[in-house]
């Protein structure tokens, strides 16, 4: 297509161009494409004269002013995942009693009573066989 | 050489080429040399960063520079659409009539180039700068095989849309 091609391919190309005219045609009509375009797209291009200004350098931008950062990024991160679990045990370990009040609530919960002439319901066919099964189990139980 | 000298002759080298490119891709002098700037900015600072080497600065900075510039343009229709004028004036044809014929061209062609998709956009403007495939492939992530159908497909398209 273009300077793209190296000196092996250039003398190929050349040599399927001689040997047949209409590889010579369509080689001719991308050729002139190719150019008219970047003929066009050179009109694209700014007509001053580009004047280079001085380059500023971005303030505080070292080596060590990037490696600070980052690092005081995973300390805060690491210090913040010690510090919940720590925390949290120090929150509980200072109030034993609220872990002793949660357990009496916990016993205080009443344990559901089942009333096996409620579960009559369950008992029909086709109907909630996981309680049926639960209510035969209770009467094996009583029994 | 040491960071800063070498920094200073990559960036005399390619701050034209560079600024060219983009100011081809926006159609704005002042949008072009922002994002120039903000280009060598990120070249200078990766130069800086330990364990970052560039295989390729001239790939690298049209990657960056074409990245730039899409966001900028992104940024640029997300927030106005009557900005989009044409800049290009010649100096020195003076002439009324010829200013009217060359906007008329380059209005034209930036119509036709504008139909492209961004990143073939990315490309033709980089092949009009006469980067090589693998350079193109390295900026573009397209793949060097696919480099010539494509840009073959944007430059059909061009020639077809200015009607040469």
């Amino acid at each position: 297509m273009d300077h793209q091609l190296k000196d092996d391919e250039v003398r190929e190309v050349e040599k399927i161009i001689a040997e047949d005219p209409a590889q010579k045609r369509i080689f001719d009509t991308l050729k002139q494409k190719r150019q008219a375009t970047l003929d066009a797209l050179e009109f694209l291009n700014p007509d001053e004269d580009i004047v280079i200004p001085a380059f500023e350098p971005p303030n505080n931008k070292s080596d060590k002013v990037y490696f600070k950062p980052i690092i005081w990024h995973y300390a805060a991160a690491a210090i913040l995942l010690l510090l919940l679990p720590l925390s949290f045990w120090w929150y509980c370990a200072d109030e034993p009693e609220l872990q002793l009040m949660e357990q009496t609530e916990l016993a205080n919960i009443e344990k559901p009573v089942i009333n096996t002439e409620e579960l009559d319901y369950y008992i029909s066919p086709n109907r909630c066989w996981n309680q049926r099964q639960l209510l035969w189990t209770v009467i094996d139980l009583n029994d | 050489m040491d960071k800063a000298a070498k920094f200073e002759s990559l960036y005399r080298q390619y701050y034209t080429p560079i600024y060219k490119f983009c100011f081809r891709f926006l159609n704005n002098r002042e949008g072009a040399h922002d994002v120039t700037q903000e280009t060598f900015i990120k070249f200078f600072e990766r130069m800086n960063q330990q364990g970052n080497k560039i295989e390729n600065n001239r790939a690298w900075l049209y990657k960056v520079a074409g990245n730039l510039c899409l966001n900028s343009l992104n940024k640029k229709t997300r927030h106005s659409k009557i900005e989009n004028t044409i800049e290009i004036q010649s100096v020195e044809n003076a002439n009324p009539e010829n200013i009217l014929i060359d906007n008329e061209k380059s209005r034209l062609i930036r119509n036709a180039i504008d139909q492209l998709k961004p990143e073939n956009r990315v490309l033709i403007l980089m092949y009009q700068d006469g980067l090589s495939y693998h350079e193109m492939a390295e900026a573009t992530g397209i793949r060097v095989s696919s480099i010539g159908k494509t840009l073959w497909r944007a430059i059909d398209k061009i020639s077809a849309n200015i009607k040469l």
